[in-house]
């Protein structure tokens, strides 16, 4: 691991504003984004939850929390827990993309509570990602099932958010396999790009190799360019880069960097960092990556990960602090 | 229906009590359509000037088994069919009964209706309380975009035309109509399907059922992987089939004709062909699988036949494009054989079908399952899985779903086109469209005599003034609020896949609203509809191949009149506002 390498780096915490961001803004959309530094790599975190509607506990005792024996899962804490989150702190983002669940919380906000949200979504702080009422399987699907449910999610953000709310990126990160047609009705709905979390682990061997995890898919044989779509294959699954998980549901240390306590390890944490930033870059072809930082059912308690995130991004992107510590 | 798209409720890898939480939702909103069904029928079926009818509009959703309680023994009864496609359907349907029915057309006149045995694979099917012992078959001719009502009537003595309904046991079986032939020896064993008029023929070396058994891992290390709910992984890549003998028994009436073949006590098939079907039906029943043995068995109905289709065969992608699979390989990357048939599954939305230079055997499914052409000439789909070891991925049970105190029993249905490769798109194409949008059938307890009912309500009804190109597809049609609407067309063809139908078509959508009103304004949306397509600005990415994907001149967006063209493939959104007349 090469010091230097730090150097290279700009961190910035990102909604799907690809082409990337950071200062808040007053404006929602692309632009809010920060274009970064070409001269470095620059790493766009996205912080997300993946919420199932339905898995091991059913839809409704996701929501509510029940049942957590089964599998600890509260969607209705994890979207409080973000609003409050995103408050604290208007350079923090988030996305959301189970419309199924976002509808159920939002009917039982108070008047206030959704001005809030409204805000934050107007301000580019809070980005609704794909807006279908589940993230669809892609196999047994049929796509007339498909265009229904994005469009029943699409007619509740159209609704509530108006335009700053609109979905632009399609988010299959889960899903066990990736079909042709579903990149081309994404791009039918205007999307922008695709993010997967799996594919073949030949398929990503090669395009580790190639630098090809991001493409341009020709996603229909018959409409052209109007079906092309860019896609990308996450870096990690749709986690955060190994011992960065901040969740309440990990154990990955905490951002500890008072130098006046035990176990300082900023320095280190910035190290890994980088290296897992510089690793996870390998397989892409620019100097702009995606980073997740988020899994099932994760920011039940958003102060946790964004407190770190927060940290995180101040001490890498702060050279000179760093060099300090050093 | 929108968390069922979820990928852990539609694709199975939900826990059994999570998957019984879908089947509740599902069925409330079976339940809020009907509600749907009933208001809009109250509207279309009254005559001017007289009340919606005193009773409602009732579904069956088990006449796939042979039951519909509602209307078993009633003296009289209505079946209403609504055909949801713009084009007029022929469609030969069944209502089970324990009776004899004179069965009148909208005109008033009696119809060919023939009682079909109800079969004894179909009687033991676990759960089914009917004593209905047959099916009565009749022929409808339904209009586009509407609905005709054919009026039951019991008969009052036994009626002696069932002798008409001809029944041979392991006997050869021929079933022949105007289109197609279909070959079964006495042991019954499919032997060809012929296509009279075009005069191909398709030989099978064997067809029917076949079990994979189930790896049975631990999951301690790759190789111990267990076939589970997010996995396929067979033993052995030499599925066994599922008996050495099979019973036939060969039904023939005027509307049609079928070869029930029963290949053991949990596996038999229908082989069914209409009068003037150009397809024949295959209906597959598979269950309990039993697994007193401890071996976990993964059913599939397989096809091997004379096409020579080397190692290529075609899947469609979620119902719609179709690709080109090659065994044992992948276009984008070199390929490690390691599981010689899983690693060939794809998923089967719609289709799936191999061909030759000659011909193309194509098969309609009418549910997603995963298919395969393992080797040359073959072709497979998975039906039925019942599994004893978790996968470990995830959902922590053995799919092994039972119901009364049974494992399931599964039925449904393939579609057998053998057709030119050049001519296929046609059916499959067509075909495909009409079975997923299949005529909704709804049935209505009427008091009246059939011509107070004729006096009072209407018996057919289109919404449509003029006939619709064939190649266009009516994919949504919402009424939003007031008098804005929401529609989507689509051209449901590839190019190049037809000779008639692959080319550019144009409408006009005010066909489509006759019954309602005028079109005023028509807005183009994006295909989820959350915004005007004037409005959509997407980027553009350049590839590292400096190819762009700015788009060409899009077409005019705002619309002058409400004539739309569509190019193979396109589905196009509009929000309509309509003045009512």
């Amino acid at each position: 691991m090469h010091f230097s390498t730090c150097c290279e780096l700009l961190v910035v915490i990102t909604t799907l504003c690809y082409g990337a961001p950071s200062r808040s803004a007053n404006t929602c959309g692309y632009e809010t984004c920060n274009l970064g530094d070409p001269s470095k790599l620059n790493v766009h975190i996205v912080a997300h939850t993946h919420d199932d509607v339905g898995w091991l506990k059913t839809v409704d005792q996701y929501f509510y929390g029940a049942r957590n024996d089964i599998q600890h899962a509260a969607v209705q804490y994890i979207l409080d827990s973000v609003i409050i989150a995103l408050d604290e702190n208007p350079d923090r983002r988030f996305i959301y993309v189970e419309v199924g669940f976002f509808w159920r919380w939002w009917n039982q906000q108070t008047g206030d509570i959704q001005t809030k949200v409204q805000q934050f979504v107007n301000e580019g702080r809070l980005e609704f990602i794909s807006g279908g009422w589940c993230m669809n399987d892609e196999a047994s699907t049929h796509y007339n099932s498909i265009i229904d449910q994005h469009t029943l999610g699409a007619e509740f953000i159209r609704q509530a958010f108006g335009e700053c709310g609109r979905p632009k990126i399609g988010w299959q990160i889960d899903p066990f396999g990736h079909s042709r047609e579903q990149a081309s009705l994404f791009a039918q709905m205007g999307f922008d790009g695709l993010f997967f979390g799996r594919a073949d682990y030949e398929d990503i061997q090669t395009r580790n190799r190639t630098k090809t995890r991001e493409m341009v898919w020709k996603a229909s044989a018959n409409l052209g360019e109007q079906s092309w779509l860019f896609t990308g294959i996450l870096p990690n699954g749709y986690g955060a880069p190994n011992s960065f998980c901040f969740d309440y549901r990990c154990s990955d240390n905490p951002i500890m960097d008072d130098n006046r306590r035990f176990d300082l390890n900023v320095q280190e944490r910035v190290r890994s960092f980088i290296q897992a930033a510089h690793d996870e870059a390998a397989g892409y072809a620019t100097n702009h990556i995606i980073m997740t930082f988020g899994g099932d059912f994760q920011y039940e308690d958003a102060n946790q990960n964004f407190k770190n995130l927060d940290k995180l991004i101040k001490y890498v992107n702060a050279e000179v602090y760093i060099n300090n510590l050093q | 229906m929108g968390v069922a798209q979820h990928h852990d409720a539609v694709s199975g890898t939900e826990k059994q009590e999570v998957a019984f939480d879908y089947a509740q939702r599902l069925s409330q909103g079976l339940s809020s359509g009907n509600l749907v069904i009933n208001q809009a029928y109250s509207r279309l079926l009254p005559k001017a000037g007289q009340p919606p009818p005193s009773v409602p509009q009732l579904l069956c959703h088990l006449t796939n088994i042979s039951e519909c309680l509602t209307v078993q023994d009633q003296t009289r009864f209505t079946v209403t069919l609504w055909n949801p496609t713009i084009q007029p359907v022929l469609h030969h349907f069944r209502v089970p009964v324990t009776r004899a029915y004179t069965v009148r057309d909208p005109t008033g006149q009696p119809i060919l209706s023939e009682l079909i045995p109800v079969s004894d694979q179909t009687k033991k099917i676990p759960g089914r309380t009917s004593t209905a012992n047959n099916d009565l078959v009749f022929r409808a001719s339904l209009p586009a975009l509407g609905f005709n009502t054919y009026y039951f009537e019991a008969k009052t003595e036994e009626e002696p035309a069932k002798a008409q309904v001809k029944i041979t046991h392991n006997e050869e079986c021929i079933l022949q109509n105007q289109n197609v032939r279909v070959e079964i020896d006495a042991q019954g064993n499919l032997g060809h399907i012929i296509n009279l008029k075009k005069s191909l023929a398709v030989e099978f070396h064997n067809q029917g059922f076949y079990w994979y058994q189930s790896f049975p891992g631990n999951n301690s290390r790759s190789e111990f992987q267990a076939s589970g709910a997010y996995i396929f992984r067979p033993v052995s890549a030499d599925p066994q089939p599922v008996s050495t003998t099979r019973t036939i028994t060969c039904i023939k009436a005027e509307n049609v004709q079928s070869a029930r073949i029963v290949f053991n006590d949990w596996a038999s098939q229908e082989i069914i062909l209409y009068d003037e079907a150009e397809y024949a039906e295959v209906e597959w029943t598979v269950g309990p699988i039993p697994v007193n043995d401890n071996i976990g068995k993964e059913i599939i109905l397989r096809y091997d036949t004379d096409v020579n289709s080397g190692n290529k065969f075609y899947t469609d992608a979620n119902g719609r494009e179709v690709l080109e699979r090659t065994r044992d390989y992948r276009p984008t990357w070199n390929y490690t054989v390691v599981e010689t048939v899983a690693g060939n599954y794809y998923p089967v939305n719609s289709r799936i079908w191999i061909k030759d230079q000659d011909k193309q055997f194509t098969i309609l499914t009418d549910r997603s399952q995963g298919g395969s052409s393992i080797h040359d000439g073959s072709v497979e789909l998975m039906l039925h899985r019942r599994l004893l070891y978790d996968d470990r991925l995830g959902v922590g049970e053995p799919l092994n779903e039972t119901a009364f105190g049974e494992g399931l029993v599964v039925r449904g249905k393939q579609i057998l086109f053998l057709q030119a490769p050049a001519a296929s798109a046609a059916y499959h194409r067509i075909g495909a469209q009409r079975m997923y949008m299949h005529p909704l059938a709804t049935y209505s307890l009427v008091q009246q005599t059939y011509d107070n009912y004729a006096a009072n309500y209407r018996q057919t009804w289109t919404a449509l003034a003029d006939t619709l190109p064939l190649n266009v597809h009516l994919l949504t049609f919402e009424h939003l609020v007031e008098n804005v609407y929401q529609i989507r067309v689509e051209h449901y063809f590839e190019q190049n896949e037809d000779d008639t139908f692959s080319h550019p078509v144009t409408l006009d959508l005010q066909s489509v609203f006759n019954s309602i009103g005028k079109i005023e304004e028509l807005v183009e949306v994006t295909l989820n509809a959350d915004l005007p397509l004037i409005d959509l600005k997407r980027l553009t990415w350049v590839t590292g191949d400096k190819e762009s994907s700015h788009p060409n001149a899009p077409e005019a967006r705002l619309m002058a009149n409400s004539t739309v063209r569509l190019i193979p493939m396109q589905i196009r959104t509009f929000n309509v506002v309509v003045s009512h007349p």
